[in-house]
């Protein structure tokens, strides 16, 4: 049995991974670490998150089937490459993020542009040193990526000859509610994309005992 | 009756269902939309049929787009997927950089347009069988378990997941060690100029356990190479890894690279796969006979085959309901390093949309299909051309040495007294090849070359005569070894082998009892790393000049214990003997470090490291019998 089982290999799992180190397990459905950054185009520091990883038990390419309580414990039953397998651990943590979690979400962009880029209604983040931005496309809280990759496609379609897109998301970045992190059926939900930046979300991972739980 | 077959902590179960209540219901369902699963769900809607896509991913196009593998490695043109391809073009023209962003978008419009519905971050955790038909799938989403009947289930999820799930039978791995090839993190760089795709290569790994899967990604993703990206900056790194190799199914009609070269083609051809048996790993000492004559004993590694893939080779043998038209599909370990490629993956979706498509209308069974029915398909699309059988081939855009590549056909030599011409050069494969085509009709012409002064042609005839299982030439073989030959062959623009690596395969291969203290010497020898041959730039142009691994002295270590197996094996008296050499050398890592000074995670490191495990699991099995 697991002290703590973490759901998402996220940057608030590094700091508990650090934290907790071989008494933790963090489960993961992607074959990436730090996706809630990376994935959503914000770059920079892929290769050290994974050497938190390193330090606990990680398991990745695994979807969550069902949680329940037993015995004071919870019982995680995950599907993986290898079927079925379920864990025990003493508490858990969710890191995660969904739509019921928030009040808005973007699909991102990573673009070049020779010039500063117009798109009204669009927030759009220099990369530094570079002329590359980081476009910030608006979708509805509750829409799949076919229909946000359908509304970024009209924005393509607005593209100068001097716009090229160089990469799209493969997550949604999510902004979530205020009344996070909480604690429901046992479990505490800790989204990591609550946090601006990904320094911050490993320190609340870092302080999982301290001053989040308070 | 009706089963539901699960996989649990790696076992399959079974179990009776008396009512499944299915809550959907499709012509098909296509499980993973890679490279072949979108464009097989595409094709089969675009034939008026309902279908489901179920993709673990975000997007779709898998090694096509998140995978960052965005063109064509050789494989033959045609078929429907080249009208796709060209909306993906003019899309990538007008909007992006890169091949793999114009994909997602293109295909994932165009599937949708066509009415198909896609599952994204889901996943096929059970099968449900009548009997061994397949008739639908229970599916892992975000939302939770859902289950969805079909006429017909396609595996496309490269690893047999879903055959595997219906108890389907699989072969994965080499022979000798059950290893795979190296696995590869892809990553966007940008150049100062463009952007584009950079590999690294890393070890083996067991993508089917989780545990292993998971550190090799630990490690792999957080490993700073030494030689970074080669100044190029780093975007991002792709988030699906590169697996080349994973289960294969054992289907209807499988191919074997022996039948191959022994020139017997399947008669019901769905298309012609065309590239080298493009094996990534460098231990290619270990991989077997059939290759290992080929690209080792003959050098031909790099000459590009052509193979004619049958439609029943996506069929799982005994099974129904159920199409594997994805990398699993059955062919054996050697051909599937050739039949893996994306223009391949393209045309096996194709072909299973079509057989499908024939199913469904007419109401039978995958197996009753008419296949002169589906050839006139696949013929009419230019999925299958007759021209595309073109044989062997040596094919690319640059020689080993940089210079400019003219492609050609291989044709083999039919007349002894014309080998000579090229046992003399460099590039002796051809004629080797030949020879083992010919058979014993050359024998007495190569006797007659063991005692040419030429040196090419005496060594390079001795190479002919060892692959007709002939140990007249032995002597002039031990001499190639001896003298630590590091002449690199030049047969192929890429994997060519140096002549004395290539003498130690055939002693190996002839069971020659006399060259195994030489071998064992070569093995054991502290000071053997620092001979000038293993530093000659020829040697290191042989493959990668990769820093802090000794790549010609790899090359000999893994030969050697390879060929002191093969005569083990054949000379149980001499087993002590290499046993005793074995124990000596790979009890410590003394052996490791003379070889290379990178981490054996890393794909130096991990080859360096199955050298040792190959010589212990030999021993164990001399001790057993």
């Amino acid at each position: 049995m697991y002290d703590v089982i973490v759901l998402g290999a996220t940057f608030v799992a590094a700091g508990i991974a650090e934290r907790y180190k071989e008494k933790c397990l963090v489960l993961e459905r992607r074959l990436q670490a730090g996706y809630e950054f990376f994935g959503t185009l914000y770059g920079g520091g892929e290769v050290t998150v994974y050497r938190n990883f390193e330090k606990c038990h990680t398991i990745f390419d695994v979807g969550i089937v069902s949680i329940k309580r037993e015995d004071g414990a919870f019982l995680c039953v995950t599907h993986g490459v290898d079927g079925f397998c379920t864990y025990k651990a003493k508490r858990i943590i969710d890191t995660r993020c969904n739509a019921d979690m928030c009040v808005s979400k973007t699909y991102n962009l990573l673009i070049e542009s020779e010039e500063e880029p117009d798109f009204s209604n669009l927030y759009c983040e220099k990369v530094e040193g570079h002329n590359r931005y980081i476009l910030h496309c608006e979708v509805p809280l509750y829409c799949g990526y076919v229909e946000a990759r359908t509304i970024v496609k009209k924005i393509l379609e607005g593209f100068s000859e001097t716009q090229r897109l160089i990469l799209s998301a493969n997550e949604f970045d999510y902004r979530v509610k205020a009344d996070y992190p909480k604690k429901e059926n046992g479990i505490l939900y800790l989204p990591s994309r609550l946090y601006a930046d990904s320094v911050l979300a490993f320190e609340a991972g870092l302080d999982i005992d301290g001053e989040v739980l308070k | 009756m009706i089963y539901l077959s699960e996989i649990v902590n790696g076992e399959q179960v079974t179990r009776e269902v008396c009512e499944p209540s299915f809550e959907k219901s499709f012509d098909v369902i296509v499980c993973g939309l890679g490279t072949s699963g979108s464009l097989a769900a595409l094709f089969c809607a675009e034939n008026g049929l309902s279908v489901l896509g179920v993709e673990a991913f975000s997007c779709l196009g898998g090694t096509h787009t998140v995978g960052g593998v965005p063109g064509h490695y050789f494989g033959c043109p045609g078929g429907r997927y080249t009208t796709v391809e060209q909306d993906v073009q003019d899309f990538v023209r007008r909007y992006t950089h890169t091949q793999t962003e114009g994909r997602k978008f293109v295909v994932e419009q165009t599937l949708t347009e066509q009415g198909v519905e896609i599952f994204y971050e889901a996943s096929v955790c059970g099968v449900y069988l009548q009997e061994n038909t397949v008739i639908g799938v229970r599916v892992l989403t975000e939302c939770g378990i859902l289950d969805c009947k079909a006429s017909i289930v396609m595996d496309c999820t490269a690893e047999a997941c879903v055959a595997v799930m219906a108890g389907c039978e699989t072969e994965i791995g080499r022979k000798t060690d059950g290893q795979t090839q190296p696995y590869s993190m892809v990553s966007l760089v940008f150049d100062g100029k463009n952007y584009g795709y950079t590999n690294i290569d890393f070890g083996r790994v067991n993508q089917h356990d989780r545990v292993k899967l998971s550190e090799a990604i630990v490690f792999s993703r957080g490993y700073k190479m030494e030689e970074g990206h080669k100044g190029k900056e780093l975007i991002a790194q792709m988030p699906l890894m590169g697996v080349r190799e994973g289960r294969r199914i054992i289907a209807e009609e499988t191919v074997r690279l022996k039948e191959l070269f022994e020139d017997k083609q399947t008669d019901t051809p769905m298309f012609y796969s065309y590239a080298d048996l493009d094996k990534h790993g460098w231990d290619i000492a270990f991989d077997g006979e059939v290759l290992g004559d080929w690209a080792i004993g003959s050098n031909l590694g790099a000459y590009n085959v052509t193979v004619a893939v049958p439609y029943k080779a996506i069929l799982p043998k005994g099974y129904d309901g159920i199409l594997v038209p994805c990398r699993a599909l059955g062919v054996d370990r050697d051909v599937s390093s050739c039949v893996r490629m994306n223009r391949d993956m393209k045309k096996v979706a194709e072909a299973a949309a079509e057989w499908a498509d024939l199913a469904i209308k007419q109401n039978k069974k995958l197996r009753e299909v008419s296949y002169d029915q589906l050839k006139e398909r696949l013929m009419e699309s230019g999925c299958l051309k007759e021209s595309d059988n073109r044989g062997y081939r040596v094919d690319g855009t640059r020689n080993w040495d940089g210079t400019p590549l003219t492609p050609h056909s291989v044709e083999w030599i039919v007349d002894p007294e014309k080998l000579e011409e090229v046992l003399k050069t460099e590039a002796p494969g051809r004629a080797i090849w030949s020879v083992k085509r010919m058979g014993t009709k050359a024998e007495s012409v190569l006797r007659q070359h063991l005692s040419a002064t030429d040196e090419n042609l005496r060594k390079h005839s001795a190479f002919a005569m060892a692959i007709l299982g002939n140990c007249e030439a032995n002597a002039v073989l031990k001499d190639i070894v001896i003298e630590r030959d590091g002449l690199m062959l030049k047969d192929c623009r890429k994997h060519n082998n140096l002549r004395g690596c290539v003498a130690i395969y055939w002693l190996g291969r002839l069971g020659d009892r006399e060259i195994v203290p030489t071998l064992i010497d070569l093995i054991s020898n502290p000071d053997e790393s620092c001979k000038e041959i293993y530093k000659r730039e020829n040697a290191m142009t042989a493959r990668y000049k990769m820093r802090g691994f000794e790549y010609a002295y790899f090359q000999f270590v893994s030969q050697a214990v390879m060929a002191l197996i093969r005569i083990g094996d054949v000379h149980s008296d001499l087993r002590p003997q290499i046993k005793n050499a074995f124990t000596s050398v790979f009890s410590n890592d003394d052996y490791y470090h003379r070889i290379t000074t990178r981490p054996k995670e890393t794909s130096e490191g991990n080859m360096t490291q199955i050298i040792k495990v190959i010589a212990f699991s030999a021993i164990r099995k001399w001790e057993i019998e």
